[in-house]
């Protein structure tokens, strides 16, 4: 029995084995087999997140593919009405995406100079100690629910502008949910663009600080182009935060699917579409059930272009310095 | 050798609570090129970065006594002088290349650019002297807008020399320029410091004292925070004065 | 002490100069601007609930089921329904996204199959989050049959903060040195010895930061709860846990209906009438004080970590 010890142990990947040590002894059989009971068990744990990744295609593509045996891929990406309840019901994805480019678009517009602003304030000109309590709060924009960002555009925000800016701003509009949008990803654009700002060597900065330069030009004219790549996989990264972003939009956008450019409309982004659907009971397997599906696929596409942009940018930047 | 360029008088020099330099007195002469050797944390590099106020980028950094430019005999390292203008005035070139990552043609103009108030043609017309000052036109001119990134290791540094020379600098300081490179680069640069020295001041720091013997014209050994002594080049590598020099100069230590 | 007369180069040097100094703290004033944006929006979030939602926030509201009458309505099936979910929640994602960051950082070697593993924790942490909702309702809901339970919305939000898990406690585990791997392998401990008795405790503030950090964001999730369909009226609480009959546990709760505070909140919201907006103030204020808590305690723990352990 024991002369039959595993000799493949010589050979084990992770190196932990009982190598050359006690082979003969009965515990170490049980103890290589112990352990190779709990790497497999790990690796397992380690392969779910391929298994979600499958699982998440497997049902978005089946459940779009039992809806575009209906709908035509044509009709549903270029018919410009959505209206998925009526008898004579249309599937065209436009308008819902109209309302999902608006309300990011508008959020980047808040995002992308506030963000890019406080990272270079917090990368190049804040003492250490003020970086050090900053962050924190700015970082905990992101981490409040996005329910109650929800309440504050509805409730806030859309009041504010209606007293200051626009009158005859509409209770339900894609405006104020856009900038809240704004203000809830500034931390993703300025902690990434910082970190890839950090990342610059301090040879180019010292260089251009030894010519004479001011701490703004610094920022501006060297740190901010060595750290273009990064700080661009940062827009990006807010941006597929933004597409993906639901509740404030499905709160305070209103739900009507609208053809529009115009931020002061009320419309319906696709994420606020699908809040929508669950919200009533739709059957299991009905073409509206299926809808979702097919919009919630459209969902992952966008994001995964612009995250997949964002990977590739980061790694351009990773590898010049 | 003619008058003096510039001239620390009793400059100190604390990092906290650690005094770096010592009361240093050091004359630097026009159009020559002073070495300053030494070995190690001995305060030779400490010392140049006071010439270009470079230390205060950083806190609890802290100057005493004098480093006086001429001909207006400004002091650099003074509390009322601004460390902005002592920098537009006095050029360095460091350690490792360090161009910015842009193009030749941008890295050299960033200087007269930051000044501002320059024509696009007024940049164009120094760009080109300034290549040719520091031996790269001829390797470069056909590809000025090439980022600079892509140039060897001792064009790089020689960019870095235009770079600083674009300005017209009334002080070059260079801080170990060739440690990072190789032999045939170190050879070209060196060949550019003797090239230059008739024309401008240079300070150069290094840790290569057949370097200073081959390039300069008086040098100053320090040694743990101290100028130990100084003097023109040949003197003070054939009969060094103290008995420091001579140990360093023989490879007693360091 | 400069006493001497600068040359009219000098003179156009130092206005130029005075000029872009001045541009520089014009910058720095707008940087701080830019920070104050966002804090002072923090702020204003915080007032507006507090003012909406503190005349609320009475003892009752935590003991009372929700009502059709504003003022009797209260979170009790809702934190309730919070505290069960999150249960689930850590259950899952805590044991899942610890033992494969153990595998990706101690056992995995650089071959395809981890770059596999890699790319797709990579991906689902940029997955919108009502995505991992269409995932439930699609294989939890309909293909696994488990129904709009408790376990459902445990194991959507689990997988949803899965990747949050797995990236804070490979950082962890990639903060400790390897001389202490090497120092357990060197008395004979075997990888997985090394790995429990070692390199764990040793990495167990960075996991629990992370763990925080990951729960705090699910405590907040909405959207793919409500996709599971989950946003239904519920005026009872769970199975209790304990029963007085033998066996004395019972998992019965995890297949109970469900609802959180943030689908409470979003009710109360959607309905029209002032009253129930100050319940979904009140309920806000609750979980934002919560979300917020977790968060500083994390960023308190990171820090107190950083400061105490210098390898």
């Amino acid at each position: 029995m024991v002369a039959e010890a595993p000799v493949v142990t010589h050979g084990s990947p992770s190196g932990g084995g009982p190598r050359g040590r006690g082979l003969s002894r009965p515990g170490a059989r049980l103890r290589w087999w112990s352990e190779r009971v709990i790497e497999a068990g790990l690796l397992l744990a380690a392969l779910s997140s391929i298994g979600i990744t499958i699982a998440i295609l497997y049902v978005l593509v089946s459940e779009s593919v039992a809806f575009f045996r209906v709908v035509s891929i044509v009709d549903f990406l270029t018919d410009t009405m959505w209206m998925p309840l009526f008898d004579d019901a249309r599937f065209g994805i436009l308008p819902l995406l109209a309302g999902t480019l608006l309300s990011s678009g508008v959020g980047l517009a808040v995002a992308v100079p506030i963000g890019l602003t406080s990272a270079l304030y917090l990368s190049e000109f804040a003492a250490p100690r003020t970086r050090e309590i900053i962050k924190p709060f700015l970082e905990m924009l992101a981490g409040v629910p996005t329910v109650v960002y929800g309440y504050f555009a509805l409730l806030f925000v859309t009041p504010l502008l209606q007293r200051w800016l626009f009158p005859d701003l509409p209770g339900f509009n894609i405006l104020s949910p856009g900038l809240v949008i704004g203000i809830m990803i500034i931390p993703y654009v300025s902690s990434v663009s910082e970190d890839a700002m950090r990342a610059v060597p301090m040879e180019l900065r010292e260089a251009a600080f030894a010519m004479g330069a001011t701490r703004v030009e610094v920022a501006v004219r060297v740190v901010l182009p060595a750290a273009l790549s990064g700080v661009a996989a940062a827009f990006a990264l807010g941006m597929s935060r933004a597409v993906g972003e639901t509740m404030v939009v499905a709160i305070a956008a209103g739900q009507q699917p609208n053809l529009t450019l115009d931020p002061r409309e009320p419309a319906a982004t696709i994420t606020a579409y699908i809040v929508q659907v669950a919200l009533g009971d739709l059957p299991h397997g009905s073409i509206g059930y299926l809808s979702i599906f097919a919009a919630g696929l459209t969902l992952m596409l966008m994001t995964l272009v612009f995250n997949v942009a964002a990977w590739l940018l980061r790694r351009r930047f990773r590898e010049a310095y | 050798m003619g008058d003096l360029k510039a001239e620390a008088i009793g400059l100190d020099f604390h990092y906290g609570e650690f005094q770096a330099l010592h009361a240093i007195d050091l004359p630097i002469h026009e159009n020559a090129v002073t070495a300053l050797i030494g070995p190690s944390g001995c305060g030779k590099s400490t010392f140049l970065r006071c010439c270009n106020r470079m230390h205060d980028l950083y806190d609890g950094s802290r100057y005493g006594g004098e480093v006086k430019l001429y001909p207006d005999g400004v002091n650099i390292v003074g509390d009322d002088v601004d460390p902005i203008e002592m920098r537009m005035r006095i050029g360095m070139v460091f350690q490792k290349p360090n161009p910015f990552p842009k193009s030749i043609y941008d890295n050299v103009a960033f200087g007269l650019r930051t000044r501002g108030g320059l024509a696009r043609s007024e940049i164009a017309d120094a760009v080109e002297p300034a290549l040719k000052s520091a031996a790269l036109w001829d390797e470069v001119k056909d590809r000025l807008q090439e980022s600079a990134w892509k140039l060897s290791g001792g064009q790089q540094q020689r960019l870095c020399i235009a770079r600083a020379l674009a300005t017209g600098p009334e002080l070059l300081l260079l801080d170990e320029p060739t440690s990072a490179l190789d032999p045939i680069a170190t050879a070209g640069i060196e060949e550019l410091i003797l090239a230059l020295r008739k024309r401008i001041t240079i300070v150069i720091v290094t840790h290569n004292m057949q370097q200073a013997t081959r390039i300069s014209d008086w040098t100053a050994f320090f040694y743990l925070g101290r100028l130990v002594e100084f003097g023109a080049t040949k003197q003070l590598f054939v009969k060094p004065e103290k008995a420091e020099t001579e140990a360093y100069l023989t490879g007693r230590f360091g | 002490m400069s006493q001497a007369v600068p040359t009219p180069d000098l003179v156009a040097l130092r206005r130029g100069i005075r000029r872009r100094v001045l541009f520089d703290k014009l910058f720095s004033l707008f940087g701080w601007a830019c920070l104050a944006v966002g804090l002072l929006t923090l702020a204003a979030l915080l007032v507006d609930l507090a003012v909406d939602g503190l005349p609320h926030l009475r003892w009752d509201f935590f003991t009372s089921f929700p009502s059709r009458k504003a003022e009797r309505a209260g979170i009790l099936s809702a934190w309730v329904g919070t505290v069960a979910v999150m249960i689930v929640t850590g259950m899952a994602a805590i044991p899942l996204g610890v033992a494969a960051a153990v595998y990706l950082e101690e056992y995995g070697s650089r071959n395809w199959v981890n770059d596999i593993i890699e790319i797709s924790v990579t991906n689902l942490a940029g997955v919108p989050s009502i995505v991992f909702g269409l995932l439930a309702l699609g294989f939890f809901i309909y293909a696994m049959d488990l129904g709009r339970s408790v376990l459902t919305g445990g194991l959507t939000l689990a997988i949803l903060v899965l990747p949050i898990v797995i990236v804070a406690t490979r950082e962890a585990l990639r903060a400790v040195p390897f001389g202490v791997r090497e120092a357990a392998f060197a008395l004979g401990a075997t990888k997985w010895q090394t790995v429990w008795h070692h390199v764990l405790p040793y990495s167990l503030g960075g996991v629990a930061t992370g763990v925080i950090i990951a729960l705090a964001r699910a405590i907040g999730e909405t959207a793919p709860l409500i996709t599971i369909g989950a946003l239904t009226y519920i005026a009872f609480l769970p199975t209790s846990p304990i029963q007085s009959q033998p066996p004395f546990v019972s998992f019965q709760w995890t297949d109970d209906p469900f609802t959180v505070l943030p689908i409470q909140m979003f009710n109360w919201i959607s309905r029209p009438g002032d009253d129930f907006q100050g319940n979904a103030a009140a309920a806000g204020l609750v979980l934002l004080v919560m979300t917020l808590m977790m968060n500083g305690g994390a960023i308190w723990l990171r820090y107190r970590l950083r400061k105490r352990i210098r390898w």
